[in-house]
Parts: C-alpha cells; structure tokens; sequence
C-alpha cells in the first residue's frame, strides 16, 4: 500500500510536469501570436504586399506589437492587410501613422513596421485604416543597388589609371608631388609671396590713409573728374593706337613690312651685318690710329682727361 | 439431494479445424460428486471442462450448470456462473507479477468492491490454511516449488467459495508422495466445502483417492464409466490398462 | 503465394478485429483504474531517464552537427530555433517512439505473452475477470497517454540539450535561448506532432498486446512476440509518421 502511494505520486508528477510543460509551450506561442489577452485591429492598403504572410509580426520602432491577421485583395490592383496589435499599444500609435512593409534581416520574414504618427494627433480607433508607404522590394533594391555598383567600377577605373598616371607619368601634377627641387621653388615662391603679401599690407595701409594719394583717388570728386578726363584721353588714345596698329597690320606699312616682310627681313639682317663689318673696320682702324705718332698725342690726351674724371669722381 | 444433477452435458462436440477432438460427449455430475475424467493425452479431457466454464466455445450440444445452459449464455451471465466454479490448472496458472496475497485478493477484490481490507485479509489466511501454507503469503510464485503452486492455485479458487471445482490434472508433474497430498487435499476441500468436482488425471493413485465415478474417453466419446472397482476388472484390455501401475 | 497473401489478409483482419474490440471494450463499463495507474506509472514514469537521455543527446548533437553549414551560411543565430523546430516536429517524437517501441511495446508482448501460455489470461477468464479489458484495454490507453507525455519531456530536454551544444563553441544565455526557440515556433509545428505522438503510443500499446494476446504454444513464443512486437511497433512508427507528415502537409 505503501508503495502504491509512492507511485501514485511519482507518476502524477511526472503527468503533471508534462502537462505544464506543455501547456507553458502553448501559452508562448499563443502569445507570440496575439491569442491571448486583449488586441485591437488596423488596417492597411498596399499595392505589393511584396510576400507578407498571415502571421507575420508587425513592428513599432523595431519593438513586436502583433502580428499579421489578414491578407485580401478588395480590388484588382489594391490588398487590404489587417493585422491583431496588443491593446497596451494602442495610445502610442496616432491616426497619422503609416505601414511599411519591410524585411527582418537579409534573409528573414517580412515584417509590416508601422511608423507611430505625430504625437499631436489623436490615438487610433480599432479597426480603422491607416496610411501606407509602399514598400521597397527586394527587386528594387537590387536594381538601385546594380547601378550604384556599375557607376562604382567606372569611377574606380579611372581612379586607378589616374593614380597610375600621377606615380609614373611626367604631367605636372607628378612634378609637383615627387620633384624635389620644383618643391624648393614653390617654398621660395611662397616665401617671395609672403613678402609680397607684407609688403600689400603695408601698401593697403597707405591706401587707407585719407591722406595718401590713392586714398584722394578713391575718394576725392575733383581727382575722379580728372581721373575720368585722362581715362577718357587715356582711351582715345587707345583708339588711335588701335588704328595705328590697324595700319601696321595692313601689308602696305613700312612697320607692317618690317614685321611680317621676310626679304625686308633678310635685306634688314645683311644691313646689320654690313654694318657690324664697318664697324669692326673702323675700331681696327682707330687702333692703327692709336699707334700713328702723328695723331698719338691727341689720344694720350683724351686719355688723362679720363683719368682725371675718374679722380674727381672718387673724391 | 443426492442424485441432483449439477452438471449435465449432453451431446457435446467441440473440433480444432479438421480434428474431431470431441464427438458427442454425454455426461452427469450430480451434487456433492467427484468424477474423474482419465484418458489418453490429446483425448480432449481438457477441453470437455474448459469447454463448461466457457474458456473454449463448443461446436454443438448442450452444457447445463445449475439448469442454465452455460453454451447460450453472454459474456455477462456467464462471468455470474464462472464465479461459482473454481478451475484449478494443470500448472497452477499463478500470476507471476504478484505475490501470494495478490493472487489471492485479485479475483476477490475484482469482485466484491467494498470488501474491508481486514476481511480480504482474514479470507486470505482462511483460503491459505486450508491448503496448509499460511506461511507463504508474501513468497512470489517464482519462489515457490510445484507442488506448493498447484496448493496456492486451489487456495486461489476457494477463496470465492466455488460450488463446482474443476481440476485439470492436479498431480501432473509432482512427485508421488506429494501427488497423494494434493488428492488428500481434494477430498478435504471437498468434505468441508461439500463442492461438486471433475478432476482430470493420469494420475491412478488420484483417480482412486477421489473419485465417486469414473469416465474414460476414447477418440472423443465415451467409452466406458462405472467406479473405480467395475473399471479395474473391465473386461476390456484396453481399460485395464490404465489400472496396471496401481 | 496465394495462400501467403490470404494468411497476411486473414493478420490483417484479425488485426482490426483486436483494435475494434479495444474499442468496444473501453466504453463498455467496469474500468481497471489501479491497473491503469499502475502501467502508466510503469510505461511512463519508468521511461523518463531513457527518454531524457537520448532527448537531450539529440539536440546536443544535432546542435553541434548543424553548426558548420549553418555558419557557412551566416545563419548561426538562427540554430536554436532550427535545432528546436526539428526536435519538435520530427525528432523527439520518432525517437522517443522508437525507444517506447524497444521498452514498452517488447515488455508487453512479452509480459501478455507469457500470461497467454502459461494459461493466466484463462485464469483470469474463469475467475470472471475480462483479461482483454485488465490487461489490454489499460495498456493500450496507458501507452496512449503516456508517450505524448514522454515526447513532451524529450521536446523540453532536447531543446535544454541544443542549449549546451551552442553554448560550446559561442555563448547564449538560456533566457535568449528559450525567447529564440518560442519566437520561432507555431501551434503548425506544435500540434500535428503532438496529436501523431497519441497514435504513436497507441500502436505501440496495441501491437504490444496483439502480438502478445496471439502467443501461442511454448515459451519460444514469447520471445517471437515479444521481438515481433518491437519490429512491427517500430515499422508503424514509421509509416504513421511518413501519413502524419503528410496529411499535415496537406492541411497546412
């Protein structure tokens, strides 16, 4: 009798740890379903549900809220999906809320995600419709993301032979990245720039100065007028220079000739050296002059005139 | 009282496919008697009483126990009869999952729900003393040795308290001296209880202990009946044989 | 052959015969309650250690196993609830019902079988008592009540064991683990196993007892029913279990 009891006990225990087991199991997925507890409706119309499923969670800020009740067409082109949200969410979501339908993960289930709304709005009716965003599918994205890649290999082309061209070409930009001394000039340049720069400000300084003559250009009346007036000469006889080259330009000008007439320029280049060859002619000549007793004493004097001139000047 | 038919079979046949085991087997116990069926192995000694407590169902005739005709009975008011025949098995048919004390309460507590524990237990030890084995209450059957079982297995019948005993061979198997225990146990039950009984044997020594009358069967008829005397000095070869080794 | 293709009509027949009188006899009144206790606590309570043991091996290794092809995939965080989904839907239950058809479907052919050839199923029938009802009708409801429980343990404990296998070679608490598993599972995956592991128990009790109610002749037969009750225990499982799939495959 003893035992009886012992075994009653055992095995109603182990019943009773299945049981609840089981039961616990139950209650999860039931949970994890919206059977349990209190739930309310919303609605929304889709033009591509792009593979939702009865069944799917629904999600606010990435947090399950329900899942997926109802997928029916209303007509030819529109699917209505209705979907069970626990009660205790109601008040976040407003009546300006919309649904996307998106994915969880790569490769996971779609998911219908539902953007809160304004916080101005009024809390949403059960069963009542909210708006829609259509949803980015699969597709799409694969289309954006094959031209994002298309345009990725052109731009890394031609990164590459640019960079292939700035590490062996001769271009400039090569010089200015490897040549040392072309790096030496530009510090000097720099350098010369930074006293010139110096030197502009002292400059601007002097011009600021109500006084400086620049400052009574930009500022005096009288100065304009007469600035004007010498712009205005200062043009015409621009104008007269532009005829004047006009008439240069024209073939018929000795100036024209002169620098466009090649035989005048080849007449002009044999004058030249004929008289270089007077020249030298003529300094021989002197020499020969130098040496002649009779005109030696003209020179010997020119001579100490020039000495003398010298001595004054050091003085 | 005396001549009371308890038992009345008449023209009983019983075949096992093409075998002809039972060919109109006609019979009469009457109250307070033992009949002692003998006859040749596969003779259809066995089925005969397996055939009155329903165990096997028979082909014709008419098998009457207390007047009711135990052939057309349902399974319900057969159960009513069977209780108040107690079958003793050749092995003993204990059950091997309980003790002693379980075998023995099984068939009474299946029966009478509300039956205090004190008085299950009282009949128990009863049932026990008159097989002379109180001692082996709480033993397995496994433990215990042949002629002991077969003493359990009676303990087992009478503790319904059986107006009829039907015993298939109760001295098969055992050693001579405790073979005439169990026929002396027969007969006590017998005197104290005033049970009607068929045994079934080979055994002569039972067969002369227990029986009032005897019936031999041959190739599934009757061949011969009388008491143990008449068929001793049979005129026919083939009886006396039985008798040789008394 | 003709012959041979009758003899398996005439098991057949018999066979359906043995169920439907189950079923008669169960509603008919007079219920063993003791005995039936007594098996669900022998078929049931003594099976939890077996059934827990191989539950909570096959989700450590086919936690382990799945691994590799799981990460070459990038898809490890989703082994928990791949490890459970198979547990639950296939695993746990064909395994557990083929180690109740080696324990229980074996012990009760033998068990009956033996009764039958040592003539205690007749004892029983003179003493008035229904052998068909005291032993079979409560084996049968007790396996068939039983196993689904079993099966619910090895569920637990398998899942408990894919928890170990994924915590050997990265870690997770066993909150996440659990939220993981339930995430992922549906009342699909749930019930059609449950409700197929309620035939398994039931042919495994009711083969047990057939094999075992048909012993006959010597002890030799015992050990026959006893090994043929393991054998065809087992094949049903397996054929019930290729029907079960797809009529929830076909409904779902």
């Amino acid at each position: 009798m003893e035992n009886k009891i012992i075994k009653a006990w055992k095995l109603g225990m182990f019943v009773a740890l299945s049981l609840t087991v089981f039961l616990v199991a139950i209650y999860f997925i039931g949970k994890s379903q919206n059977l349990f507890g209190t739930t309310f409706h919303l609605e929304a119309k889709f033009k591509n549900v792009s593979g939702l499923q009865i069944g799917n969670n629904v999600q606010l800020s990435g947090i399950n809220i329900g899942t997926v009740k109802e997928i029916e067409f209303v007509s030819d082109s529109i699917v209505m999906v209705n979907m069970v949200i626990r009660s205790e969410i109601q008040q976040y979501i407003k009546t300006d809320a919309s649904a996307t339908i998106g994915s969880d993960g790569l490769m996971g289930d779609k998911v219908l995600m539902i953007a809160a709304g304004s916080a101005s709005q009024e809390i949403v009716k059960d069963h009542s419709l909210i708006k829609s965003t259509e949803a980015v599918g699969m597709e799409d994205l694969m289309n954006g993301l094959k031209k994002s890649i298309d345009n990725a290999e052109i731009i890394t082309k031609e990164l590459s032979e640019f960079s292939y061209k700035i590490n062996n070409g001769r271009g400039a930009l090569s010089k200015v990245l490897t040549d040392e001394e072309f790096s030496k000039s530009i510090d000097r340049t720099l350098q010369n720039l930074e006293t010139g720069t110096d030197e502009f400000v002292v400059f601007t300084k002097k011009m600021n100065d109500k006084n400086g003559s620049l400052s009574k250009v930009m500022t005096d009346p009288v100065y304009a007028r007469s600035l004007k007036k010498t712009l205005s000469k200062f043009e015409k006889s621009a104008a007269d220079i532009n005829v004047f080259t006009a008439k240069l330009k024209n073939d018929k000008g000795i100036v024209s000739k002169l620098l466009s007439d090649e035989k005048m320029a080849n007449d002009l280049d044999s004058i030249v050296t004929n008289t270089r060859t007077a020249t030298e002619k003529l300094n021989e000549l002197e020499e020969a002059a130098k040496h002649n007793f009779l005109l030696r004493g003209f020179f010997r004097k020119k001579e100490k005139a020039k000495d003398k001139m010298e001595a004054n000047k050091n003085h | 009282m005396q001549e009371q038919p308890i038992i009345n079979i008449k023209k009983l046949t019983k075949s096992f496919g093409k075998n002809n085991v039972l060919r109109g087997i006609d019979l009469t116990v009457n109250k307070g008697n033992n009949l002692v069926i003998l006859g040749r192995s596969g003779s259809g000694k066995s089925v005969t009483i397996k055939c009155v407590v329903g165990l096997l169902k028979v082909d014709k005739g008419i098998i009457d126990v207390f007047g009711t005709d135990v052939t057309k009975l349902n399974y319900k008011e057969l159960n009513k009869i069977r209780l108040r025949i107690g079958f003793l098995f050749q092995n003993g048919a204990l059950y091997d999952s309980m003790s002693v004390r379980d075998n023995l309460a099984f068939t009474l507590k299946h029966h009478t729900k509300d039956l205090p524990k004190e008085e299950v237990e009282k009949q128990i030890i009863e049932a026990l003393e008159n097989v002379g084995l109180e001692e082996a209450i709480d033993k397995m059957p496994s433990q215990l040795s042949g002629g002991m079982i077969k003493r359990i297995g009676l303990a087992r019948t009478l503790i319904i308290k059986p107006e009829i005993i039907l015993y298939d061979e109760p001295t098969a198997g055992l050693d001579t001296i405790t073979g005439k225990e169990i026929s002396e146990l027969i007969l006590s039950v017998q005197e104290k209880y005033k049970t009607t009984s068929i045994v079934i044997t080979h055994d002569i020594i039972c067969a002369k202990m227990t029986a009032n009358r005897i019936i031999i069967i041959k190739d599934g008829l009757i061949h011969v009946q009388g008491s143990f005397e008449e068929l001793k000095n049979s005129s026919d070869e083939w009886v006396r044989s039985f008798f040789e080794y008394e | 052959m003709v012959a041979f293709i009758k003899e398996q009509f005439t098991q057949a027949g018999k066979f359906s015969f043995f169920i439907a009188r189950f079923f008669r006899e169960l509603v008919t009144p007079v219920f063993q309650f003791n005995e039936f206790v007594r098996q669900c606590y022998t078929i049931g309570y003594k099976s939890i250690p077996l059934v827990s043991i191989t539950g909570f091996i096959m989700g450590l290794v086919l936690t382990i196993q799945s691994r590799p092809t799981m990460t070459k995939f990038g898809a490890e965080s989703w082994l928990p609830s791949m490890v459970s989904l198979s547990l639950i839907r296939e695993i746990a239950p064909v395994i557990t019902a083929l180690i109740c058809a080696g324990k229980i479907a074996s012990a009760i052919g033998a068990e009956i079988g033996s009764m039958k050839v040592t003539s205690q199923l007749d004892a029983m029938e003179v003493s008035a008592i229904n052998p068909f009802k005291y032993l079979v009708v409560t084996r049968i409801l007790a396996t068939s009540l039983m196993v689904p429980l079993l099966v619910i343990i090895a569920d637990l404990v398998g899942i408990y064991g894919g928890y170990i296998g994924y915590n050997v070679h990265s870690s997770i608490s066993l909150m996440r683990y659990f939220s993981d598993v339930v995430e992922h599972l549906d009342f699909i995956d749930l019930l059609p196993a449950t409700i197929k592991t309620f035939f398994f128990g039931f042919f495994i009790g009711v083969i047990g007892c057939y094999k075992g109610f048909n012993a006959s002749g010597g002890t030799a037969s015992v050990g026959q029913a006893a090994n043929s009750a393991v054998v065809t225990a087992s094949l049903s499982i397996f054929i019930l279990d290729m029907l079960a799939v797809q009529i929830t495959d076909l409904f779902f």
